[in-house]
């Protein structure tokens, strides 16, 4: 009996969630704090929807107690003529200032989604050439969908088109309240459409990691134009660095260097790093190395000494100079 | 249970399970395609939604049970730890190597292959080009007739109809990049064969020329302490901020962050008094059923 009990608690040591994790999740209860809305099927129509929070959730949520920034860039932009879309203006490059794509990897509950479909044990497709020529595809969403559908048409183009978010906590969290029955008289082609893009995404986030992130958000490719100048993130000390490029193999985003505009600063490259050369921006005073998606029972220290290999610049020498030692043995054979 | 039997029994489940889950997205698709079009008005009532979805649950459950066993056997039958893999990108590798040789001694294969890519690369942005400017003339044409008639397409200017008919062009772009950025792996990856040989003859040639006898290690003394000495010089030739130290004091990056952030909170006043901040919470305490796919 004691060992049983004792293997339980080893399971769930061992599936402790990271902390990483557990923000995601208070945050994702914290943008739709509203719990009373998911019983009477009605929004929130409080003072703090005045504000937007940083990450990417349906303000038609029947439990969203903010604003989302993407739906109110839309409108704000759709009004233009009308009002200078300062505020909204505003509210991005600040939290892109403060957080950049930190948001991504820690206070958006869509990408919380996505990470945890990911765990489901299937066949992964791996990052490629591919899929990083169609991570692009997201700055063209946020041109067409974002930025000149609701200047010219005037209609929130990614909220009513592509948003998954949208038709899974607000269409859904509304329509599956019986007080909402009479919404479904009024669904038609829209709805067909946005449903078969939110079971398409949902698929899809199972075969790749985070989908709709790398390769959809438009919210995602406007906070990376941030990620240089960003408070919150990760950095890279290049002057430790020595190139081994473990750091990228091991990401699972389409990254080119440590904290460009692909990173979602999740931290999983820390621990990989043989030279400590990738760290917390203002690690020194706010923040301890972090533990990632680690499962508990790993320890770093073997693993460090596990992921120490020769710099590379040492493997290219041997093979060079094993090539050139087989060109004296062939003009050795010819004298 | 050998390791190889458990590794078999994961991929098979794996594999199943990937085949579950397209199935089930499919009918998920097809019925909700289905419920529109089995009726010309109100098509979404509750007794048509159940029924639709009620005839593919045996499916749907069947898929959340094998999500649960995928749990259960990699609890039982955990991963071994895998080494992480290294990814170096090719282009930085030939960079280094190609440094290694004065600019007249890189092969002229390879700089045939790096023209080539560069013509790759400026079709690929030509097509790339070609598809925004169509596509912007297209988003932005006031008097644009959409081609299909029905509500769905001509609803909002047009809308979806003008989305339709950009969607291969920048697909088309997309592609062209694909493909050059294929091309140019392979291209690097032959010209790096060509300019490594180029490297080995140069050390050949100085090892000769200065005498020393070129064994496994000796050769690899001669290799490495050009290499250390060109690296350097790579370093300091390579530090595109040492062409403008102010970039480099702090003082840059603070200041910049400084101005940035106090354009932001400039922003957020204005936004404030102009009436912009009211705008975003009257917009939020309506439902807009416009953007989430009610219609």
């Amino acid at each position: 009996m004691k060992k049983f009990f004792g293997k339980i608690k080893k399971w769930f040591v061992d599936h402790k969630p990271t902390k990483r994790r557990l923000i995601q999740v208070y945050t994702a209860l914290l943008y739709n704090a509203n719990i009373k809305g998911f019983f009477n099927g009605e929004i929130y129509k409080g003072a703090s929807k005045n504000a937007c929070v940083p990450g990417l959730n349906c303000y038609s949520c029947p439990g969203a107690v903010g604003s989302c920034p993407l739906g109110a860039l839309q409108n704000a932009l759709s009004a233009s003529k009308t009002r200078a879309p300062a505020y909204i203006f505003g509210i991005i490059i600040l939290f892109g200032l403060l957080l950049g794509r930190t948001i991504c990897g820690f206070l958006c509950p869509v990408g919380l989604g996505q990470e945890l479909l990911y765990k489901i044990k299937t066949p992964k497709a791996k990052k490629s050439k591919v899929t990083r020529v169609f991570s692009y595809l997201k700055y063209v969403v946020l041109i067409v969908f974002v930025v000149i559908i609701p200047l010219t048409l005037t209609i929130p183009g990614f909220c009513e088109y592509i948003c998954p978010a949208g038709t899974f906590e607000g269409g859904l969290g509304l329509l599956s309240n019986s007080a909402n029955e009479d919404l479904l008289s009024i669904l038609g082609p829209l709805f067909t459409w946005k449903f078969a893009v939110l079971v398409a995404v949902i698929v899809l986030s199972i075969f790749f990691f985070r989908f709709f992130c790398r390769f959809l958000c438009p919210l995602g490719a406007l906070y990376g134009f941030f990620s240089k100048i960003a408070l919150l993130g990760i950095k890279l000390d290049k002057n430790k660095c020595t190139d081994c490029g473990l750091c990228i193999g091991v990401c699972k985003m389409d990254v080119k260097k440590v904290g460009d505009h692909e990173c979602i600063s999740c931290g999983e490259c820390i621990s990989v790093c043989p030279a400590k050369a990738i760290s917390w921006k203002g690690s020194s005073l706010l923040v301890r190395p972090n533990d990632a998606d680690m499962p508990a029972t790993t320890e770093i220290k073997p693993l460090a000494g596990m992921l120490k290999r020769k710099e590379p610049i040492e493997e290219e020498e041997t093979a060079l100079a094993q090539s050139v030692n087989e060109m004296n043995g062939e003009d050795a054979s010819n004298e | 249970m050998t390791d190889h039997a458990k590794r078999l029994t994961k991929r098979i489940y794996a594999i199943c399970l990937a085949l579950l889950t397209l199935l089930t997205g499919i009918l998920f698709i097809v019925q909700v395609f289905s419920i529109y079009r089995s009726a010309e008005s109100q098509p979404y009532t509750v007794e048509r939604i159940s029924a639709h979805f009620w005839a593919i649950a045996p499916v749907f459950f069947a898929w959340l049970l094998a999500v649960v066993a995928g749990g259960v056997i990699w609890t039982a039958i955990p991963d071994a730890p895998e080494r992480p893999k290294a990814y170096i990108e090719l282009k930085t590798t030939l960079e280094k190597f190609e440094k290694r040789l004065p600019l007249g001694e890189i092969p002229p294969q390879a700089k045939r292959l790096r023209a080539i890519r560069t013509v790759v690369w400026c079709v690929s942005l030509a097509c790339c080009l070609v598809s925004a400017i169509v596509s912007f003339t297209v988003l932005t044409d006031k008097s644009y007739a959409p081609r299909f008639q029905t509500e769905f397409f001509t609803a909002h200017g047009g809308a979806a109809d003008r989305l339709v008919r950009i969607l291969p062009w920048i697909l088309a772009g997309f592609f062209a990049l694909v493909f050059a950025s294929i091309f140019a792996f392979h291209s690097e990856k032959k010209q790096i064969g060509i300019v490594k040989t180029a490297v080995a003859e140069r050390v050949k040639k100085t090892a000769k020329e200065t005498g020393e006898v070129a064994t496994l290690s000796e050769t690899q003394t001669a290799l490495s302490a050009s290499v250390k000495a060109e690296t350097q010089g790579e370093k300091k030739s390579e530090s595109l901020l040492e062409k403008y130290p102010f970039l480099q004091s702090k003082w840059w990056g603070i200041g910049l962050r400084i101005a940035i952030g106090a354009l932001g909170v400039a922003l957020v006043v204005v936004g404030i008094f102009n009436g912009g901040m009211e705008d975003v919470l009257l917009k939020a305490v309506k439902i807009c059923t416009q953007c989430i796919g009610l219609g």
